[in-house]
C-alpha cells in the first residue's frame, strides 16, 4: 500500500513539475543582431570594443512574456577594439587563455514597468561576483529586445589594469549590451 | 509517509530548477574554449623565433601551449614597455642631435665630434628600439580592418626607418661630397619628424 502511495505521489509531482516547465520556453539569442561592448579610459585616450559573438538563453513565460531566468556567455577573444595590439593586451591582462569566457547568470529578476532589475552572478577571470543592474525589455513583433549595461572594477576580479606609456587605465570597465531573442 | 513527502518536495524542487545555472551550463557546453594561439599573419622576424616551428619552440619553456603562450604575452608586454621607454630616450637624443647639427650648419665646427658621438648614441638607441617589436613574441590577433593609431604608427615607422638609414649613408658620403649635406639634413629632419609623429599618434 505504501508503494502505491509513493508511485501516485511521484507521478503527481512529476506532472506538476512538467506542467510548470511548459509555462516557460527557452529562447536563444539572435547572434547576428546582438552585441556586447565594453569601454575603458586612459588619460591619453578612451576606447571601446565590441563582440558580436554573444551566446545567451532566456527562460520566458509564454503568456506574460516575462523573463524568468537568463544566462550569457561571451568569449574575451571575440572583442574587437579595432586595435589588435590592444585586444592582445586584454588577453594577457585577463588571462583569457586560462579563463576564456565571461559569463553572467540571473539569480533574481524583478519587474518594474518595462524595466527589469536583475541580480546576477558575473564570472570573469575565474572569479564570481554578484552584480545588480537595470535592463530594458521591449516586446517586438517576433522577438524580444533587451538592452542594458553595468560597470565593474577590474581589481574586484583580481585583474591589474593595463598600462600605456607607464600610465594605468581606469580601473572601471563599462559594459553595455543589446540582445534580440 | 515521511519518504513520500520528502520525495515529493525533492522532485518539485529539482523540476523547478530549470534555472539560470542550467542555462549557463548549456551555453558553456556549446561554446568552444579554444582560442588560436598564434595570429593568422605576423612578421617574418617574429616567425623565425616564435612561429609554430620557430627557433624558440625547441626549448621546453616555449613549446606552443596555452600556458606558455600566456607567459609569452607577458614577455611581449615587457619588451614593448622597454620599446616605449627607449623610444623616449631616442627622441631626446634626436632632439639634441638636431640642435648640435644646426650649430654645425652655422659654422660652429667645434661641435663636429659631439655631433658624431651623439650620432652613434642615437643610432644604438634607435635601432635597439626598432628591433624590440620585430623580435618580440607575436600578438594574439592579426591586424584589424580599418585605420587605427597603431597602423599609422607602423606606417610612420617605415618612413623614419628609411630616413634613418638614408641619414647614416649620407653622413658617410658627406666627407667626399660636401654638396650632399643638405640632403643629409633633410633626411635627418624627416626621421625626427616622422619619429615624433609616430609617438604622438599613440595618443589617439
Amino acid at each position: 500500500m505504501k508503494n502505491y502511495f509513493l508511485i501516485i505521489f511521484l507521478t503527481f509531482s512529476i506532472s506538476i513539475s512538467y506542467a510548470q516547465k511548459s509555462e516557460f520556453e527557452k529562447k536563444y539569442v539572435n547572434q547576428k543582431k546582438s552585441s556586447i561592448s565594453y569601454s575603458m579610459k586612459h588619460p591619453l585616450h578612451d576606447w571601446d570594443a565590441i563582440s558580436n559573438e554573444v551566446s545567451s538563453i532566456i527562460l520566458l513565460d509564454k503568456e506574460k512574456k516575462d523573463i524568468k531566468e537568463f544566462a550569457v556567455v561571451v568569449k574575451i577573444a571575440s572583442f574587437d577594439s579595432k586595435n589588435s595590439n590592444r585586444d592582445s593586451n586584454m588577453i594577457e591582462v585577463t588571462e583569457a587563455l586560462k579563463f576564456p569566457n565571461v559569463s553572467l547568470s540571473s539569480k533574481k529578476i524583478e519587474k518594474i514597468d518595462d524595466k527589469l532589475i536583475v541580480n546576477g552572478m558575473l564570472k570573469f577571470h575565474g572569479i564570481s561576483k554578484e552584480i545588480t543592474f537595470e535592463v530594458k525589455k521591449e516586446i517586438l513583433k517576433n522577438e524580444i529586445k533587451i538592452t542594458g549595461g553595468f560597470s565593474i572594477l577590474m581589481t574586484d576580479f583580481e585583474i591589474k589594469p593595463p598600462t600605456l606609456l607607464g600610465i594605468s587605465t581606469d580601473d572601471n570597465i563599462n559594459l553595455s549590451f543589446i540582445a534580440f531573442y | 509517509m515521511r519518504i513520500i513527502i520528502i520525495s515529493f518536495f525533492l522532485i518539485f524542487l529539482f523540476s523547478s530548477q530549470n534555472n539560470a545555472q542550467d542555462l549557463l551550463n548549456e551555453l558553456e557546453s556549446i561554446e568552444s574554449n579554444k582560442i588560436p594561439l598564434l595570429p593568422g599573419k605576423f612578421l617574418i622576424t617574429q616567425k623565425i623565433f616564435w612561429g609554430k616551428k620557430g627557433l624558440m619552440r625547441s626549448f621546453n619553456k616555449f613549446k606552443l601551449t596555452p600556458e606558455n603562450r600566456q607567459k609569452e604575452l607577458k614577455v611581449r608586454k615587457s619588451m614593448l614597455k622597454v620599446h616605449q621607454y627607449l623610444g623616449f630616450v631616442t627622441l631626446g637624443g634626436m632632439l639634441a642631435q638636431g640642435i648640435i647639427g644646426s650649430q654645425l650648419y652655422t659654422g660652429n665646427m667645434s661641435l663636429r665630434n659631439a655631433h658624431e658621438n651623439m650620432g652613434k648614441v642615437v643610432n644604438i638607441s634607435y635601432f635597439s628600439t626598432a628591433a624590440i617589436p620585430l623580435f618580440s613574441p607575436p600578438k594574439m590577433f592579426k591586424e584589424r580592418k580599418g585605420l587605427s593609431n597603431i597602423k599609422v604608427h607602423k606606417i610612420l615607422a617605415v618612413i623614419h626607418f628609411s630616413s634613418m638609414v638614408a641619414t647614416n649613408i649620407l653622413s658617410h658620403k658627406i666627407d667626399t661630397n660636401y654638396s650632399l649635406k643638405r640632403y643629409h639634413r633633410a633626411a635627418a629632419y624627416t626621421a625626427f619628424g616622422s619619429y615624433a609623429a609616430s609617438m604622438i599618434v599613440i595618443k589617439f
